[in-house]
């Protein structure tokens, strides 16, 4: 992928965790995962917190930034005439049409259902540490992931 | 609950789900100048911060940072600084309690497997025996307290212990106390657990109609490791099976096995069990019968718990809020003759424990505000009859909160709503901490200033 500095902390955090945010910030509907990554090791590094696994503190930041992005994103939207088409990384991405529906059923989620359907189904979370990592409840998370599926359940059923 | 499980292995959608995940994720890749791109963006940044820093201190003097990771209003914050909410953490003080409370408590065993598997890999065989215990519905102190508060204990209260991290699991069965303000309009008994270790545990309660839709169920809560190490943390999960379950076993994708623990007490309909083992993806989780045969091979399928629909009609809008980046309004219906309120997206649903046509006259339950804000504001909501002009909320340190009730607008249902905002400090410290179930109390006055009624306030879902 890169070329890194052997012995640096930072560097093998870079090494192990990078293109997971990358990947992280682009199933959350990032318009550029990598922007978003690279903001997010940027603001990590900034801070420097002593973690012993700074992974779901990395996760927090690219959730948030990516909220964030989606904010200013709907702003533009609503500024922008519906026939420009948007920059998106579902648009730019090549998706195997088998999973095309079931990517478009996600992206319609609500931003914070779509994290937690993400973080749990991509990245495998137990719904303790996505709580941790949206910064809320394990109830609001369990709320959120029911919820989700049955959208995307209902989704998927309508297409069927 | 955290992650359920059954032997059905997941459904159709999430299989769809984690393939398509996946497989879009591949899409996504990094640039071969990344690092590089990384250190003069972090060479920017430090440069940036060192101006800001010393036009700052050329003006005033900086301020304490704070607020949520990567908010770009804030600049970012300490990953502590969030809500923490009553199923997450038991302190460890509390906990270390609990576990001597629970052992010497032991009145009834009926502990299943807990032998090393066969194939038990070498990471475990160290590892001390499993064990169970169970005490009756008395028991005051063990992980779950917050349940326990909620959801008292209809059944014994079982005690599963296994594995050198000394996971545990309590686990019992009830009802709905008579003030939780639930997900469900009567969800009837209850599975409740608290799984996790002696310093942390993770809990929550499912109905036994959701139980009876998959054979297994679980929790699961990733054990703690002491403080300067870097390994990972195991992974604990323990739940309901089957009464014809005798074992349980992790087993991970390199073969290595781990053996949990089944158990049951008295006036369990169903058995519980708890299992810890390295945090690996694709751990599975096999349950055997008393004869050996596999009757289970579990999966991270969710089990749906059943919760009431949105009515299409019939809302009635209690208030508006806005702050800390999120936005919207509280709903109230009427559903089965119980008051449920809708908190908003990504809410959920708190519904009354009681039909709100009976006694007593005044009912209401606390939460924190939905509004995302870092200071934690809580928030009183309720119902109340028809002759109920005005509400008193007694607040700690004899403060005290006056509201008027409204008329909701259903049509002939002789009942009046209510609003409280109590201010911030209730539920958590300044930092977040939970600080535990404040009990309050409310006072319902008539027209003419007479007592009607007065009732300690409920808890909706997950109190603190």
């Amino acid at each position: 992928m890169t070329s890194t500095e052997v012995g640096n902390p930072l560097a093998e955090l870079f090494r192990d965790r990078y293109l997971e945010m990358v990947r992280l910030a682009g199933l959350l509907g990032a318009d550029d995962p990598e922007d978003i990554a690279q903001e997010a090791f940027t603001r990590f590094l900034q801070k420097a917190p002593a973690l012993d696994d700074p992974a779901p503190y990395l996760r927090t930041i690219v959730c948030n930034l990516t909220r964030n992005r989606h904010r200013h994103l709907r702003t533009i939207r609503a500024r922008t005439p519906p026939d420009v088409p948007e920059p998106s990384s579902e648009h730019a991405a090549i998706i195997r049409e088998d999973h095309a529906e079931v990517i478009a059923a996600l992206a319609k989620l609500p931003a914070r259902r779509r994290e937690a359907i993400v973080l749990r189904f991509w990245l495998d979370l137990p719904e303790r540490e996505i709580a941790q990592t949206m910064g809320t409840s394990v109830g609001t998370v369990k709320s959120q992931l029911s919820r989700g599926l049955a959208a995307l359940t209902a989704a998927m059923e309508a297409r069927a | 609950m955290t992650d359920f499980f059954n032997n059905a292995g997941p459904s159709p959608v999430e299989g769809r789900l984690r393939a398509a995940l996946h497989a879009h994720a591949e899409d996504f890749t990094a640039g071969r100048d990344a690092w590089q791109q990384l250190q003069a963006r972090s060479q920017a940044a430090r440069s940036q911060a060192a101006r800001s820093q010393a036009a700052g201190n050329r003006a005033s003097g900086g301020r304490a940072g704070g607020g949520r990771a990567g908010d770009s209003r804030t600049g970012g914050g300490s990953p502590a600084r969030r809500l923490v909410r009553g199923r997450l953490a038991v302190p460890a003080a509390a906990a270390a309690a609990v576990v001597a409370v629970v052992v010497a408590a032991t009145t009834l065993v009926h502990g299943l497997g807990g032998s090393p598997a066969a194939g038990h890999g070498s990471a475990s065989s160290a590892r001390p025996e499993p064990s169970v215990s169970a005490t009756g519905p008395n028991a005051k102190t063990f992980p779950g307290q917050s349940e326990l508060a909620l959801v008292p204990p209809a059944t014994s209260i079982l005690s599963l212990t296994t594995g050198k991290d000394h996971a545990s699991g309590t686990f019992w069965f009830g009802y709905n106390g008579p003030g939780f303000w639930g997900y469900q309009v009567s969800p009837g008994l209850q599975f409740c657990d608290a799984v996790g270790s002696a310093d942390a545990a993770e809990s929550s309660c499912i109905p036994v109609t959701a139980l009876r839709s998959a054979s297994v169920t679980a929790d699961s809560s990733l054990g703690l490791v002491s403080v300067g190490t870097t390994s990972s943390p195991p992974a604990i999960y323990g739940g309901s099976v089957t009464d014809r379950a005798a074992s349980v076993t992790a087993v991970l994708p390199d073969g290595r096995t781990y053996a949990g623990v089944v158990g049951t007490a008295r006036g369990f309909p169903d058995k519980a069990w708890i299992v810890d083992s390295p945090q690996v993806t694709g751990t599975r989780l096999i349950f055997r019968d008393a004869s050996g045969h596999q009757i289970a091979d579990a999966s991270t399928a969710l089990v749906q718990v059943p919760a009431p629909k949105q009515p299409h009609s019939g809302a009635i809008t209690v208030l508006h809020y806005a702050g800390g980046g999120s936005s919207g309004s509280v709903l109230a219906y009427l559903i089965g003759g119980h008051v449920a309120f809708w908190l908003g997206e990504p809410w959920p649903t708190a519904v009354s424990p009681d039909a709100a046509a009976g006694q007593p006259a005044l009912a209401g339950m606390t939460d924190i505000a939905p509004t995302g804000s870092s200071q934690y504001p809580v928030l009183a909501l309720g119902y109340a009859h028809a002759n109920v002009a005005r509400i008193v909320v007694h607040l700690p340190h004899g403060k005290q909160v006056t509201v008027r009730t409204f008329l909701p607008g259903w049509p002939g249902s002789g009942l009046r709503l209510w609003k409280a905002a109590l201010g911030t400090g209730l539920f958590n410290d300044k930092a977040g901490m939970p600080l535990g179930l404040p009990t309050l109390t409310a006072t319902a006055y008539d027209a003419a200033g007479h007592v009607v009624a007065q009732v300690r306030l409920g808890f909706s879902n997950f109190p603190i």
